[in-house]
C-alpha cells in the first residue's frame, strides 16, 4: 500500500482525485494497481511492453525512483509516491 | 477554454522579454471547472510561477521544467488553494504557435500558452502576441484554446 499523488494532467483519468491509495509492496505494483483501477490512465504511464514511459517521473518522497530501485523500489503505507510529468518544449 | 486576465498576461509577457533571447517558461495557476462547458474544462488563470529554464545548453530554442520544479509548483498551487492549469513559454523571434517539438512533449488536459517575442535590434525583445493551446486527448493535434477574455493575443 502507498499513497499516490496524481499530477493535474492525469487527474482527468482518476475522477479528479489528487491522492489515491493503491495496494502493492513496490512502486511497480502500486502503479499497476492504479492502472487496474483507472484503465484509461494506463497508456499514459506504461508503454506496450509494460515499461514506465520516459516522460513520466516517479518520486518516492523527494527521490526519483531512477536513483533508487526503479519500479522495484519498496513502498510502505506511509510512502508518498508522486507521479511527475516531464515538461519540455521549445521552438525547434 | 481559458480566462487570462490582462494582469496575468502582462506578467508572462514581461517574463518573455526578461529572458530574451532565451526562452522563458513557467506555470499557470488558477481555478479549474472540469467539464463546465459542453464537456470542456474551463480554466481561470490568476497567477504565474516563473521557473528557471533548465535547458541551459539550448535556452534559445528549448525549455525544460525539471520534475523538482514541477513538484514545487504543485505544492505552491496546493498551498494557495489553486490548481496547476498549464504552462507558458516563449518563442524568441518566432510565432505564438506550438512547434512539432512542443506537441511531441505536451500533455492533454492542460493549457499551453506560447508567446512570440521579437527582437528590437538593440538586444532587447518585445512580446508581440500569445495564444493558448490544448493537446487533443489522443495527441493527434495541438488546437487553439478559446479565450474567455484576454488582453494582447494572436
Amino acid at each position: 500500500m502507498a499513497k499516490l499523488s496524481i499530477p493535474t494532467a492525469l487527474r482527468a483519468y482518476t475522477e479528479r482525485q489528487a491522492k489515491v491509495d493503491a495496494d502493492g509492496a513496490t512502486v511497480g505494483a502500486a502503479l499497476a494497481a492504479l492502472a487496474d483501477r483507472y484503465p484509461d490512465l494506463r497508456p499514459h504511464l506504461f508503454d506496450e511492453a509494460g515499461e514506465l514511459r520516459g516522460f513520466v517521473n516517479v518520486f518516492v518522497g523527494d527521490t526519483n525512483i531512477r536513483s533508487l530501485a526503479g519500479l522495484a523500489t519498496p513502498v510502505t503505507p506511509d510512502s508518498v509516491v508522486a507521479l511527475v510529468p516531464a515538461i519540455a518544449g521549445g521552438l525547434r | 477554454m481559458i480566462h487570462v486576465p490582462d494582469a496575468v498576461a502582462a506578467r508572462f509577457a514581461a517574463e518573455g522579454e526578461r529572458t530574451y533571447p532565451a526562452e522563458c517558461c513557467g506555470v499557470l495557476l488558477g481555478r479549474l471547472e472540469p467539464g463546465a462547458t459542453e464537456g470542456c474544462d474551463r480554466r481561470y488563470a490568476s497567477a504565474i510561477l516563473p521557473v528557471d529554464n533548465a535547458r541551459t545548453d539550448r535556452a534559445g530554442d528549448r525549455f525544460v521544467i525539471t520534475p523538482e520544479a514541477y513538484l514545487k509548483a504543485e505544492a505552491a498551487a496546493d498551498a494557495q488553494g489553486l490548481e496547476l492549469l498549464g504552462f507558458y513559454h516563449s518563442h524568441p523571434d518566432d510565432q505564438a504557435r506550438p512547434s512539432d517539438y512542443d506537441r511531441d512533449h505536451a500533455w492533454p488536459n492542460l493549457s499551453y500558452i506560447v508567446m512570440a517575442v521579437q527582437g528590437q535590434g538593440d538586444g532587447t525583445g518585445r512580446t508581440t502576441g500569445w495564444a493558448s493551446w490544448e493537446l487533443a486527448a489522443d495527441r493527434s493535434a495541438f488546437r487553439p484554446e478559446p479565450l474567455i477574455e484576454g488582453g494582447l493575443h494572436g
